[in-house]
């Protein structure tokens, strides 16, 4: 692992089944009355979130607050960056506090990166821009790891507005690397050019959707659903839209939330036993304390090594408190 | 063409029974030139013959042929019916009369009409008309845009699905660029060719005839050929970098030609037609005959 977790990509195989497993733990965890271990008494975590988040914001928090972190919250509404005051200076701003972790949120492809290389922090993207949410692939491959057991030659279709989606570039990435076959499907007009180069097969039509193992239906924004993307949501629905007929009983759904009701998902599926909906939620903040777990205090070889390199963030690890 | 069948409509009607005796047949399809007999039985073609070498059935027609031309029907597919909207100056009956009158076997009806042809009911029930009023098979094209505004998609799979044959914003250009682009990736969804009125407004301005000699002798406004060879380089680029079919309508220059033949040699899957007044006459049917009616949108070049 490097210092940061920036982007699927970044990620070996190993890595991710490390912090899968680790996950495994923090569940045990979370089932008890009290939800907390010790390991990160002491240290400070930062929430930057410069783009609206209910779900990925807080559970960072409480991910964070589960290990006994500090926590500063802060949202991109009523902070200096409101103010004017550039990534930069900000981040540089909250290095005086001296956290151990930084995670955040932007409109911006690739501000987590630049992040990375101001901060001694390890940083953590919880999405930037079109780019990638690399949190919300590992929680999926978590969902799905518990409720099939193996990941290894799952279908999976990636359904819906593969464009504007950081979430789907970072499932491709993530699927595939766990050994998965991944269909992206929509669209030609929401599909990126050469995305084949990821790794994946492109189909504008469900059909055939019913030999996928998982399908993922990605969240339409309201903005894209008229004029020039697609010609109406009619259409968009008549098409791509998962509702009942279209789901087999074996199948597994998901998706990376909020739902848009009847328009990627007709309700009669969303609340199906097929949907993984909730327990992608519940996963959220037991694969974010792993992260956060795994990249200050989960020790480990290659950590070492990223901590050498990482000069300020090279501070001795607590002692290893066991979580489950 | 079996695809295309799918798309058009026709009233029922009787199946000919007809001789056509010792007319010259003509077939550069299958390397027919010279007099024959036709037997047509329940509406097709049953046996080729002899100059009058075949015996009529009972019943059936003959046409007498000497010094006629048989050719397989003709296929139109840029026709204006008008309707809905305009039924007084074209409909159904009459324009697929005219079509059967000419020669014409199928024909494929542009979508400019009041309304425009942009939604999924409006075709079906252009084609519910078809079955009961087209005298030959008719197929009728959707626009591209809705309104054929240029701006926003119509729902061309939903279209498509109700028997839409293609796509045209015909009697305009897809001005915009990326709506086009659009419009051929949906294709790969929709299927249907975009049929292209190729023009760059800003270029035609307010011309009324080809620019050149006789518009400048006339003192008419001229439109320059590269309104329309540009607009046409533009939309085939645009094609081939999609994978799209488009199929270009009307051309009216040599400069447009040209500007189908790279595209050709590009490997863009590009189409044209040309319609006979653009083959027969140039502008000096205007010097000529000072006749204003021959004023045409894309208009006849020397």
């Amino acid at each position: 692992m490097n210092k940061d977790l920036l982007s699927i990509e970044d990620l070996t195989r190993e890595d991710i089944e490390h912090i899968l497993d680790r996950a495994e733990s923090f569940a045990e965890v979370s089932g008890r009355a009290i939800k907390k271990v010790p390991t990160l008494r002491g240290r400070t975590v930062i929430n930057l979130f410069y783009e609206a988040s209910t779900r990925t914001s807080s559970s960072f928090e409480l991910a964070a607050k589960r290990l006994s972190a500090d926590l500063v919250s802060i949202k991109a509404a009523g902070s200096a960056a409101d103010k004017g005051e550039s990534l930069k200076d900000t981040v540089q701003t909250l290095s005086a506090y001296d956290p151990a972790a930084i995670v955040i949120r932007s409109p911006h492809v690739g501000a987590a990166a630049l992040v990375a290389r101001w901060s001694a922090a390890a940083v953590v993207n919880a999405g930037d821009g079109k780019h990638e949410h690399p949190t919300q692939a590992l929680l999926d491959l978590y969902a799905v790891r518990r409720r099939v057991g193996s990941l290894e030659g799952l279908k999976i279709w990636i359904v819906g507005d593969v464009l504007h989606s950081r979430v789907a570039r970072s499932n491709i990435l993530a699927f595939r690397r766990m050994g998965c076959e991944v269909t992206v499907c929509g669209p030609p007009t929401l599909i990126p050019r050469d995305v084949e180069s990821l790794g994946c097969t492109v189909r504008y039509s469900l059909e055939g959707s019913s030999r996928a193992d998982v399908i993922y239906a990605l969240r339409m924004q309201s903005e894209r659903m008229e004029g020039s993307f697609v010609p109406s949501l009619r259409e968009y629905a008549a098409r791509f839209q998962i509702d009942g007929r279209r789901l087999g009983p074996h199948q597994i759904l998901m998706h990376p939330g909020p739902v848009n009701r009847g328009v990627e998902l007709a309700a009669e599926v969303i609340d199906s036993p097929q949907a993984l909906i909730v327990a992608q939620v519940e996963a959220g903040v037991v694969v974010r304390m792993a992260v956060l777990y795994v990249l200050l205090a989960g020790g480990g070889p290659s950590l070492a090594a990223a901590g050498e390199a990482g000069g300020a963030m090279a501070r001795p690890a607590e002692s290893e408190p066991q979580p489950a | 063409m079996t695809e295309a069948g799918e798309f058009l409509e026709r009233r029922e009607g009787v199946d000919a029974e007809v001789l056509i005796r010792g007319a010259h047949l003509l077939d550069p399809r299958s390397g027919l030139d010279g007099p024959g007999d036709v037997l047509v039985r329940e509406g097709r073609i049953a046996v080729l013959g002899d100059p009058c070498g075949l015996e009529a059935p009972e019943g059936a027609e003959i046409v007498e042929g000497a010094g006629l031309h048989a050719f397989p029907s003709f296929v139109d597919p840029h026709v204006h019916l008008r309707t809905p909207g305009r039924e007084d100056e074209e409909d159904l009956d009459s324009g697929t009369r005219a079509a059967a009158a000419g020669g014409f076997g199928a024909i494929l009806a542009m979508p400019n009409t009041d309304p425009v042809i942009d939604s999924a009911p409006l075709v079906r029930s252009l084609r519910e008309r078809a079955r009961s009023e087209a005298r030959v098979p008719c197929g009728f094209l959707a626009a591209i845009s809705r309104g054929q505004a240029g701006r926003e998609l119509t729902e061309m799979a939903e279209l498509r699905d109700a028997g839409a044959v293609a796509f045209s914003d015909d009697g305009l250009p897809v001005q915009r660029a990326g709506v086009l682009r659009q419009a051929l990736q949906y294709q790969r969804l929709a299927g249907g060719v975009l049929a292209l009125h190729e023009e760059d407004p800003s270029l035609s301005g307010t011309g009324v005839m080809h620019e050149g000699p006789v518009s400048a002798l006339l003192g008419l406004a001229g439109i320059p050929s590269i309104s329309e060879s540009t607009a046409i380089a533009r939309d085939a680029a645009i094609a081939l970098y999609e994978g799209g079919r488009v199929h270009v309508q009307h051309l009216s220059a040599a400069e447009s030609v040209a500007a189908v033949a790279h595209a050709k040699a590009l490997g863009a899957q590009v189409t044209a037609e040309v319609t006979p007044h653009h083959l027969t006459l140039t502008e000096e049917a205007l010097n000529n005959y000072y006749l204003y009616s021959y004023r045409h949108r894309l208009p006849g070049r020397g």
